[in-house]
């Protein structure tokens, strides 16, 4: 009867003291490396912060990091072995819509928890596809980080609304990132009462293009609108700014929305009055911000400059706030307090909350803000209740 | 002889492919979702690879297996969009489409050699690439895609199986798909190794000229080795649209798919029929070794790996097998 009793408590203490697992997937190598690598920067930062304070159930939490390579199917046996191979309840981590696409099946069938952060394709608004929002984003177990398409779209539409420009010059880069985008912008912009003069594609170098984007700058600088507004990614702001000066093209605002910006770019002439949008800048205004970056700096010896290491360790915090408050690794019991718990994050308190579809988003359009680079230094320009300078025009 | 030999082996490979997820499952238990995923990655390399060394053998360097796997995974997205006919006639529509394809690549560029074929048929990747993307969007998707119906997916039963089950059932099904087409492709290769075809292939490789001379007309053949090397790639595609649940223009036709089409019958060596199949198990097995290995630069382990392979194995790992041989050989 002793025995028993002695097993039976050695039992509940080794599953009450069971440590906590997170899979994580990230690209950590392949196209959109730089992403993850600021990824799993973040989750190294919140996951040093969450064990010094305690850790997850009284134990240190532990994170498995997969690497995607940007590929479904690297992704989809990356996935497969966390579920099966490591056993992890959790899964975190998350970019690129053509990944998150290959991984819904296979999310279905284990259905365990998932915080995504990438994967910003809802489908709302494409007529016969089904985006990752339409598929995924009514399951109880899932939650969406980063905003949809149509949040950020939304937070760059009512940017430019705001410059009071009459007119404005679209380009964009041809795939699933900035045709759905330049289609959707064009709408909104002329709803809101200003003329789109031109909706020109281009190549971007991350799919195969040259770098070269005269002919599209040439037809912007004729169009003589007020505004370029581009749509490419990080390793076209480079080219695309460079031949914007040398073409000698100068609108009033010129206005990019990579997912990212080179970290050098700030002391490059060409930079100066390019405005951009992000989910995080060190400079913003809040004591968040700045104790994230603080810290950031510290354990990895550069500011945070890819705004997903922010999300990565607001997603973090989330999972060890919501495992903690739960009490245990109970599938419903954490998905409830996801629901209905406010978390720490560098851009200030945030919860999941209802979007189009699904009842589970994190940041929507409020998390944007946008920058310009105005002698050396990134200012907030956008929105007024964040901005750190005025908006400077570059004529 | 030697063929029926071959064919002896293979089917007992065949029997082998058939019990393996279920000898996985048995010693791995729900590990086995997790290795039969890595073995359905290595199967679709092998298919890659030995389609493409089939085409390799009359000596063009071909850059055109992103183009044909994408015409497969497009063919069958839109037939799956626009139709409601079963799922399972986009894989011959995807093999159809793939062999058009190659006849329209072939008839206008085969009269081109070395550099300058590698670069017609990767250009034609792109136009095609482009020319999906400017395809109204209510027939091929536009940038965005198309969504594509899963070929299998296992319902769950409550109470009376796991979760994992579920995926096993569904790796299950999909790899004795790839391991079929994988064998199909096989049977393909070894006919024509001991067909008169493998000697007019040698012999346009080797010189088109001198063949010429020889009564070999080289452009005919070489359009015959590219219609029979594309033909499984277009069915690639199409499983693979359906496996991952989407095609677009971006993820389709990736020049990735073109590299490890090239690089993988190279490491395992190239002109033969178990030269790209031991290439892709090695290059697979090597790349999976090291990401468990070594979570951080396991790709620069494996990109030493390979330059060394082409310094020391410039015959692949075939080479590497005949050399051994004819060493043992030797020494008796």
């Amino acid at each position: 009867m002793k025995k028993a009793a002695i097993l039976l408590a050695s039992l509940i203490l080794s599953i009450s003291l069971a440590q906590v697992k997170i899979g994580i997937l990230s690209p950590l190598t392949g196209g959109a490396a730089g992403t993850g690598q600021a990824q799993k920067a973040g989750f190294e930062l919140a996951l040093e912060e969450i064990n010094a304070a305690g850790g997850v159930l009284g134990e240190p939490l532990e994170i498995l990091i997969e690497d995607t390579q940007a590929n479904s199917d690297v992704a989809l046996a990356a996935f497969e072995k966390l579920m099966t191979e490591d056993e992890v309840e959790f899964i975190g981590g998350g970019f690129s819509s053509g990944v998150t696409l290959g991984l819904i099946e296979s999310f279905k069938t284990f259905q365990p928890v998932v915080s995504w952060i990438g994967g910003a394709v809802s489908g709302v608004g494409i007529d016969g596809f089904d985006g990752i929002e339409e598929l995924v984003g009514e399951e109880p177990w899932f939650f969406h980080v980063h905003p949809w398409d149509y949040q950020n779209t939304a937070a760059a539409n009512a940017f430019v609304a705001s410059t009071g420009v009459g007119s404005v010059a679209l380009l964009h880069e041809d795939s699933a990132f900035g045709g759905p985008g330049a289609a959707t912008s064009e709408r909104v912009i002329e709803e809101q009462g200003i003329d789109v003069v031109l909706n020109e594609a281009f190549k971007s170098t991350l799919t195969g293009g040259t770098g070269d984007f005269r002919a599209a700058i040439s037809k912007a600088a004729a169009s003589n609108a007020d505004l370029l507004y581009w749509i490419g990614y990080d390793s076209d702001v480079v080219p695309m700014t460079s031949q914007i000066r040398e073409l000698n093209f100068t609108p009033n605002y010129i206005f990019g929305t990579p997912p990212g910006w080179p970290s050098d770019y700030t002391e490059a002439p060409e930079a100066e009055c390019v405005a951009g949008l992000i989910g995080f800048l060190p400079s913003l205004p809040t004591p968040e911000a700045k104790a994230f970056a603080d810290a950031y700096e510290a354990m990895h010896g550069a500011a945070p400059d890819n705004y997903a290491a922010a999300l990565a360790y607001a997603q973090l915090w989330s999972y060890a706030d919501a495992i903690n408050a739960a009490g245990s690794t109970d599938q419903a019991a954490v998905i409830e307090q996801l629901e209905s718990l406010s978390f720490k994050s560098p851009m200030g308190e945030w919860s999941f909350g209802q979007s189009e579809i699904s009842p589970h988003q994190g940041f929507g359009s409020e998390m944007w803000l946008v920058f310009q680079y105005q002698n050396g230094v990134r200012e907030i320009v956008w929105p007024e209740d964040k901005a750190t300078a005025p908006l400077a025009s570059c004529n | 002889m030697k063929l029926r030999m071959n064919l002896v082996l293979l089917a007992l490979a065949a029997v082998l492919l058939f019990f393996l997820p279920d000898l996985l499952k048995l010693f791995f238990d729900k590990a086995s979702v997790s290795y039969l995923s890595l073995l359905i990655n290595a199967t679709s390399l092998a298919i890659l690879a030995l389609s493409w060394d089939i085409l390799a053998r009359t000596g063009q360097l071909s850059l055109a297996h992103a183009a044909f796997f994408g015409a497969g995974a497009y063919s069958t997205a839109i037939l799956v969009k626009q139709t409601d006919v079963s799922l399972w006639l986009g894989l011959p529509l995807a093999a159809l489409s793939a062999v058009l394809l190659a006849l329209l690549l072939g008839s206008v560029t085969l009269q081109l050699r070395g550099i300058y074929f590698a670069i017609a048929t990767l250009s034609f990747a792109e136009v095609l690439k482009a020319v999906i993307q400017k395809l109204p969007s209510s027939l091929a998707g536009g940038a965005a895609g198309i969504n594509v119906e899963p070929l299998f997916r296992p319902q769950f039963i409550a109470g009376e199986m796991e979760r994992w089950e579920i995926a096993f059932l569904r790796n299950e099904s999909y790899f004795l798909l790839y391991a079929g087409l994988l064998l199909a492709t096989i049977v393909l290769s070894l006919l024509i190794e001991s067909s008169s075809l493998s000697y007019a292939f040698s012999a346009i490789r080797t010189n088109e000229e001198v063949a010429a001379v020889m009564g070999v007309k080289a452009a005919r053949f070489k359009l015959l080795a590219f219609v029979l090397s594309s033909m499984p790639v277009g069915i690639l595609g199409a499983i693979q649209a359906h496996r991952i649940g989407s095609v677009s223009p971006d993820e389709t036709f990736n020049v990735g798919t073109t590299v490890l089409a090239l690089v993988t019958p190279i490491f395992g060596g190239l002109y033969t029929s178990l030269g790209p199949i031991l290439g892709a198990l090695g290059l697979a097995s090597i790349e999976e070794f090291l990401r468990r290995t070594f979570s951080e630069g396991y790709l620069i382990g494996y990109g030493i790996v390979l330059v060394l392979s082409i310094l020391f194995m410039p015959k692949g790992i075939m080479g590497l097998l005949r050399s051994l041989r004819k060493a043992q050989r030797e020494s008796l």
